[in-house]
């Protein structure tokens, strides 16, 4: 398979999609379009289809995406052109709650075992419960083939041929492709254990029998910025050995009832609170770049990161240091955005789940 | 407010939670060791030490007399028996017998130095262990003699009164180089057992017309 991964900053979506179609010269087989919030999104849909001349795409929203080593807010592009045997399916979730099509596609991943599954949604609650449905469905072992990463900005959607989808997501399926999965944590939890003893969904209430906006609100004294301060010091679960790395609970809102997290919590879940530097992220990065290239070899056709928006701020100013790390240690066009949370396959590769704060890269080879 | 300075205000912040939180935590193993050694060692209703603590105790201190024999420390162990107390529960009830032996251990632990050991052995029996290099029989007699004219009259409402005997360890205890420290235990809680019984009868049989002359004994019926 050959790629392209292009991008256009122009703050026209037409102007910066005709900048794309330029650069690419020839037409691909499919498009995978990562579009900042910053345009209207009722233009999505008709821009791309008129511009691409074609229905083989799917587009969703990111605050920045990853063209090779470099941030892009605008429009970034992943063109695929197979080669050899490749080919793709597409199958749509309307809404993360519909069980019938979560059936239909649970039972079309029972089926392609061996293809790779790559599942872009939009940010939605009910995203716990898709992740829990759909890694109960699946019945093969190992579960190694399904990724994916939930899209990012003010209110995050997908977009395809048959319309806007702002409650569910889509699977793209790609057929004769070797490929690898790596995830990437970096934090290390540090001091006391706390316990989950109230929580409802993704919202906490009390920790250690008290209520959970107390410890926070006490960790965000003398500082004026709000939650996402918080991001640098996530709540590592403890209970949870499952996961391919630790699971990790994002902050996104503190009211004075109750810490909302990026994720769904239980109670009687155990944490601690954990902290990483940059330079602990990007090491983790390397170190999964390097497993991921042992164990796929040296030719990758494309690399695919979903990396956390929260890892993203921790990286400040190095935050193009990570995807630079996939592509060198990769050698291969690196195409990526920044998630609400990533989706991945567990440490036993026996179910999926919902991660926080990691990077999940997958690296493709046509057969 | 500069990156960094937020991030090492967070840092501070973070520290200072788990200082507090370590310090409560550190709290409460505390107490909760206390407590813990409280249950394993004391009675729950006297809050006096238990038999278990004593027997513990007792066997420590064989063992720092026989390790130290140059020294010529000796132990006292006082069995006591409270006289009547089987009246105070058949006339006034259980929960008041249960104060009474309250009221009871309180006055001992005043009597007892604190550096002396009292434990409830079972029912309305004590004990007392006294460890020293001045200690005689007649010495502790002496002492015994006047607290229970103390109790006599602080507890008259009652008509209640105590019975004990004494054991001396090494003095009385034959050949205990020989024997084993659980051996030489229930030799020493044998030998001030039956000296507290016949003391019982001694003063039930001189004072069978006065007060004392009510005594009756409840051996063995309350361990």
């Amino acid at each position: 398979m050959k790629t392209s991964v292009v991008s256009s900053t122009s703050p026209t979506l037409i102007l910066a999609l005709e900048e794309i179609r330029e650069k690419l010269k020839k037409e691909p087989d499919f498009l995978i379009l990562a579009v900042s919030d910053k345009y209207p999104e009722e233009y999505v849909i008709p821009s791309i289809e008129r511009t691409f001349k074609t229905e083989n795409f799917i587009a969703f929203n990111a605050l920045d995406a990853f063209k090779d080593s470099s941030l892009v807010q605008g429009v970034t592009v992943c063109a695929l052109y197979f080669t050899n045997s490749g080919d793709f399916s597409l199958k749509e979730v309307q809404d993360y709650r519909d069980k019938k099509s979560l059936k239909d596609i649970i039972s079309f991943i029972n089926e392609k075992k061996n293809w790779i599954h790559l599942f872009i949604g939009s940010t939605n609650e009910s995203v716990d419960s898709f992740v829990n449905y759909l890694s109960e469905g699946l019945k093969y072992r190992p579960i190694n083939n399904v990724i994916g990463g939930l899209a990012s900005g003010e209110k995050p959607k997908v977009f395809t041929k048959n319309g806007i989808i702002d409650r569910g997501g889509i699977f793209l399926s790609l057929k004769n492709f070797s490929f690898q999965i790596g995830i990437a944590l970096g934090f290390k939890p540090y001091g006391v254990t706390y316990t989950i003893t109230k929580a409802k969904n993704r919202k906490i209430y009390e920790i250690d029998e008290k209520p959970a906006p107390l410890l926070f609100k006490k960790l965000l004294k003398g500082i004026e910025e709000r939650e996402k301060i918080l991001w640098f010091i996530p709540l590592y679960i403890l209970d949870d050995k499952e996961g391919y790395v630790a699971t990790i609970r994002t902050p996104a809102k503190l009211t004075d009832e109750y810490l909302e997290v990026h994720g769904e919590v239980k109670e009687g879940t155990r944490f601690k609170l954990s902290f990483a530097f940059p330079e602990d992220l990007l090491e983790e990065s390397k170190r999964v770049a390097k497993e991921v290239k042992e164990k796929i070899g040296s030719i990758v056709d494309l690399i695919i990161n979903f990396s956390c928006t929260a890892r993203q701020f921790l990286l400040d100013d190095k935050s193009e240091k990570e995807p630079e790390i996939y592509s060198s240690v990769l050698n291969s066009h690196l195409f990526g955005f920044f998630t609400c949370g990533e989706i991945g396959p567990d440490r036993g590769l026996k179910k999926v789940k919902l991660y926080n704060e990691t990077s999940l890269i997958v690296a493709l080879r046509e057969k | 407010m500069t990156r960094d300075k937020v991030l090492l205000q967070l840092l501070r912040n973070l520290l200072e939670e788990i200082t507090e939180k370590y310090d409560s935590l550190l709290q409460l193993k505390e107490q909760q060791a206390k407590e813990f050694f409280n249950l394993a060692t004391k009675d729950p209703l006297t809050s006096l030490y238990n038999r278990y603590f004593f027997f513990d105790f007792l066997k420590a201190s064989i063992l720092r007399i026989q390790r130290e024999k140059e020294f010529g420390k000796k132990i006292a162990l006082v069995f006591i028996d409270i006289d009547n107390f089987k009246q105070v529960n058949d006339l006034f009830g259980h929960e008041k017998g249960d104060i009474l032996l309250k009221e009871i251990a309180e006055f001992f632990k005043r009597e007892i130095r604190k550096s002396d050991i009292i434990a409830r052995f079972g029912g309305d029996e004590f004990v007392v262990l006294f460890e020293g290099i001045d200690i005689t029989k007649e010495s502790i007699k002496e002492r015994f003699e006047r607290i229970r004219e103390e109790f006599n009259d602080y507890f008259k409402e009652y008509q209640v009164s105590f019975s004990y005997g004494i054991a001396l360890f090494p003095d009385e205890v034959p050949n205990w180089e020989d024997k084993s420290i659980s051996d030489i235990q229930k030799y020493l809680i044998k030998l001030a057992d039956d000296r507290m019984y016949k003391d019982k009868l001694l003063r039930k049989e001189k004072n069978s017309g006065g007060r004392d002359g009510a005594l009756s004994s409840n051996r063995g019926g309350s361990r």
